[in-house]
């Protein structure tokens, strides 16, 4: 429980020191480039695909849920639209990222971290929070919400695929429902994939930085990390959504 | 000149540094010998600021870098070039990339002066044309050589060699030698090496420490402690001279 603290504290320092040389020091953009193209490069494709494949699924069950209550299929669209933007969007893709994205940036780091690199900053005028931390923090907060952007879309577009197909659903009627989403409904789900792309990150760079113990340590820290993440995604999401009700942003 | 006062450093109760006292003057080679595990490269860490000894002083050129809040200490760590253990290389840099990596944060270089002064150091570590290899691509001799071009690169005032000659066949092990004592010679670097080849250790260091239970237990040139009267000392080098 002691260690839970001093863990906790120490993750907070580094937070804000991220934070604090963000806006004081000068930020490593080649780098930064280069880890958002990774994130990319990592992610889009899961991400297309779950989102899809969700948006898919959704089509077909509340579809079929509608049929078997009112014997045709109605509200598939903005069903799917708001389930979609609001939740699935931002916290699957949250959660796919976490185990491909934020896996390997933990291991990578921590890789660093057991075979000196990390010591090897000091004495060539880097450091850690500069050199690793800022440059993936700034692109984890650009990347995440562009990929959630690619989920909600794909989601709609297999939503309407299943929809129109397997449902016979017009699709005049599933553009119209999906065109009621506000901009406060994708406000919404943007706001909250900006938190967790700071809370993917701070827990994948720390678990990184923080790792002991050889290859064996780097395996250790990175499902550490992947779980850490994953819990804390769906915890706050809660709150945040209640956070974000109350704000009246829906 | 580095000065370690009853520097203590224990790791979750187990202590490694106990009291720990040693001066070491600008321009010299010091070598400092001791049994795996003995807590060389803890020592080193120390001196370059990367641990926090739990007590006692570690002062460089007069500053008691132990006091020194996290950008001070960052000043002073840049005085410093470090030789690591396993190399360190950043492996997501290839070689150009690693060598130019101190150049390009603590210099006022530009491409082209970056560009010339790699060539520079490449061709000093004999590794002439290799700019473009990735780091996956070495092997472990031109890692570490890789790591003393790097570590050159930014002309520190102290340079501390962690078993630079440990795993390299003995031509390479002999030209690293050569090298640090080269270094030292024509840079003036001040040069702290850790080695278990005692036959270079005391052909090239100007000085020697032996690092035993935590503190240093005899300090001389290679002649004094060759002919050190302490048992334990006469003990290891023997083992190593069989
Ligand atoms: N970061 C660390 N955490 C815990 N123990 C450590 C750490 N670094 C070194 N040690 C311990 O300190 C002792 C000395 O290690 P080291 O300085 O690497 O020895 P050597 O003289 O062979 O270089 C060893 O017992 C090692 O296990
Ligand atoms: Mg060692």
């Amino acid at each position: 429980m002691k260690k839970f603290f001093i863990n906790f504290g120490n993750a907070v320092m580094v937070f804000y020191k991220t934070i604090t040389s963000i806006f004081t020091k000068r930020i490593e953009w080649d780098t930064t480039l280069e880890q958002i193209v990774k994130i990319g490069n990592e992610s889009l494709p899961l991400v297309i695909l779950c989102g899809a494949f969700t948006g898919m699924v959704f089509a077909l069950q509340v579809g079929e849920t509608s049929i078997s209550i009112f014997n045709e299929p109605i509200y598939i669209g903005l069903s799917l639209a708001y389930s979609l933007v609001l939740e699935l969007g931002p916290v699957l893709t949250s959660l796919v990222v976490t185990g491909r994205a934020g896996a390997a940036m933990t291991a990578e780091i921590g890789t660093m971290k057991v075979t000196e690199q990390i010591d090897a900053l000091y004495t060539l005028g880097s450091e850690p929070i500069s050199y690793i931390f800022v440059p993936r923090f700034i692109a984890f907060f650009v990347s995440l919400p562009i990929l959630v952007l690619f989920a909600d879309c794909s989601g709609i577009l297999g939503g309407l695929v299943v929809a129109k197909l397997k449902l016979g659903y017009p699709i005049s009627k599933y553009w119209e429902e999906i065109r009621t989403l506000g901009i406060s409904t994708f406000s919404h789900g943007i706001l909250k994939s900006f938190v967790f792309a700071l809370l993917i990150v701070w827990i994948a760079c720390y678990n990184g930085i923080e790792t002991k113990g050889g290859a064996e340590g780097v395996g250790k820290a990175t499902t550490k990390s992947v779980v850490v993440s994953m819990v804390f995604i769906l915890v706050t999401d809660y709150f945040l959504t209640s956070l974000l009700l109350s704000f009246g942003i829906v | 000149m580095i000065q370690l006062k009853n520097v203590h450093k224990n790791f979750e109760g187990k202590p490694v540094l106990r009291g720990l006292n040693l001066e070491i003057y600008d321009g010299e080679i010091i070598t400092i010998i001791g049994a795996s595990g003995a807590g060389k490269s803890v020592l080193f860490k120390n001196i370059v600021g990367l641990m926090k000894p739990d007590s006692g002083e570690i002062i460089v050129d007069g500053v008691d870098i132990t006091k020194l809040d996290e950008d001070e200490l960052h000043k002073v760590q840049t005085k410093f070039g470090m030789l690591f253990q396993g190399a360190a290389l950043f492996d997501s840099l290839n070689v150009y990339e690693n060598v130019a990596f101190g150049l390009r944060r603590l210099t006022n270089m530009n491409e082209v002066q970056i560009k010339r002064k790699v060539a520079e150091l490449l061709e000093v570590v004999n590794l002439s044309g290799t700019q473009n290899l990735p780091v996956s691509a070495l092997s472990g001799g031109m890692k570490k050589r890789v790591g003393l071009a790097r570590a050159l690169a930014t002309s520190p005032k102290y340079l501390l060699y962690d078993e630079p000659t440990t795993g390299l066949d003995p031509i390479l092990a002999d030209s690293i030698n050569k090298l640090i004592v080269k270094v030292n010679k024509q840079l003036k670097v001040t040069s702290i090496v850790v080695t278990h080849d005692m036959k270079s250790g005391f052909e090239i260091s100007h000085r020697i420490a032996f690092l035993s239970d935590g503190v240093i237990k005899e300090t001389g040139t290679p002649d004094e402690i060759k002919n050190s009267k302490l048992e334990e000392l006469r003990k290891f080098i023997s083992l190593y001279f069989q």
